[in-house]
């Protein structure tokens, strides 16, 4: 059954960095928002999210990080996504967010968006 | 070649990811390549999550799904019997920087559906369904392109 995994922890930097794997579709997707708002609620609004593993993403999964990346911006933050895998490149540059959002290759590269 | 699959699912999400296996085994032997066949699977997981999220309001029903294969196109049909669903447009654009204004997480799977496919149209009232949507993607000739 395919599902997502997801895991969180708080860089030295007070940076949140989430690794995401598998499927992020309209199944899963409320776990991702609960996880994002979660980690807001802390007062951490720069994120890091690491897409390499995630095998899939649909509109509901991009619709967390597009409906969250507003409040982290107007908190001083943002939401920079780490290596993320060919499929979910393709969705996010079909939903014109390539041009939106930040990328990193590093998580050094994406601790230095911020 | 020509091939047709018909699958009755529940409104409940966990049914999705079999659904886009369905579509990755069906669409494997054809001249779509892994970008294109990524995008229709793509397409019909929005279109399949809009009928599980609104069609029954909260209750459980049924969906009925339609896919057909040939030389010329595939196509999609979903068939539900909940509540009568007319969009008001089917966009060919989306407003990104709007949505992530207001904090709209949703509203993208029309956008994504049109985008992906070359035709996406809605029928109602057919001997046993309430909605029908359809979905049509060109076969690309061997060797060559489609659009």
């Amino acid at each position: 059954m395919p599902d997502l995994k997801l895991h969180q922890e708080m860089l030295p930097t007070g940076v949140a960095y989430i690794e995401a794997e598998g499927f992020l579709d309209a199944h899963t997707f409320e776990d991702m928002d609960n996880l994002v708002q979660a980690v807001f609620r802390k007062g951490a609004h720069k994120l890091i999210v690491r897409l390499e593993k995630l095998d899939y993403i649909s509109s509901a999964g991009a619709g967390v990080f597009v409906g969250s990346v507003g409040q982290a911006r107007e908190n001083g933050g943002d939401i920079v996504f780490l290596r993320p895998s060919a499929s979910v490149k393709e969705v996010f540059d079909l939903l014109g967010l390539t041009a939106i959002f930040r990328f990193a290759e590093t998580r050094e590269d994406a601790e230095g968006c911020f | 070649m020509s091939q047709e699959r018909l699958l009755t699912i529940s409104n409940q999400s966990k049914n999705l990811s079999e659904v886009r296996q369905v579509v990755a085994e069906m669409l494997e032997p054809s001249t779509f390549d892994r970008k294109q066949t990524n995008e229709i699977i793509l397409a019909v997981d929005e279109g399949l999550a809009n009928v599980v999220e609104h069609a029954y309001q909260g209750g459980l029903g049924e969906i009925k799904l339609i896919f057909g294969l040939d030389d010329d196109s595939f196509r999609v049909h979903v068939r539900d019997n909940g509540i009568l669903f007319e969009p008001s447009e089917l966009r060919d654009a989306v407003d990104i920087h709007a949505h992530i204004k207001k904090g709209l997480k949703g509203g993208l799977g029309l956008f994504l559906m049109k985008r992906i496919m070359d035709d996406v149209y809605y029928t109602h009232d057919g001997p046993d369904y309430v909605n029908e949507l359809v979905m049509v993607k060109k076969v690309p000739a061997v060797g060559g392109e489609t659009s």
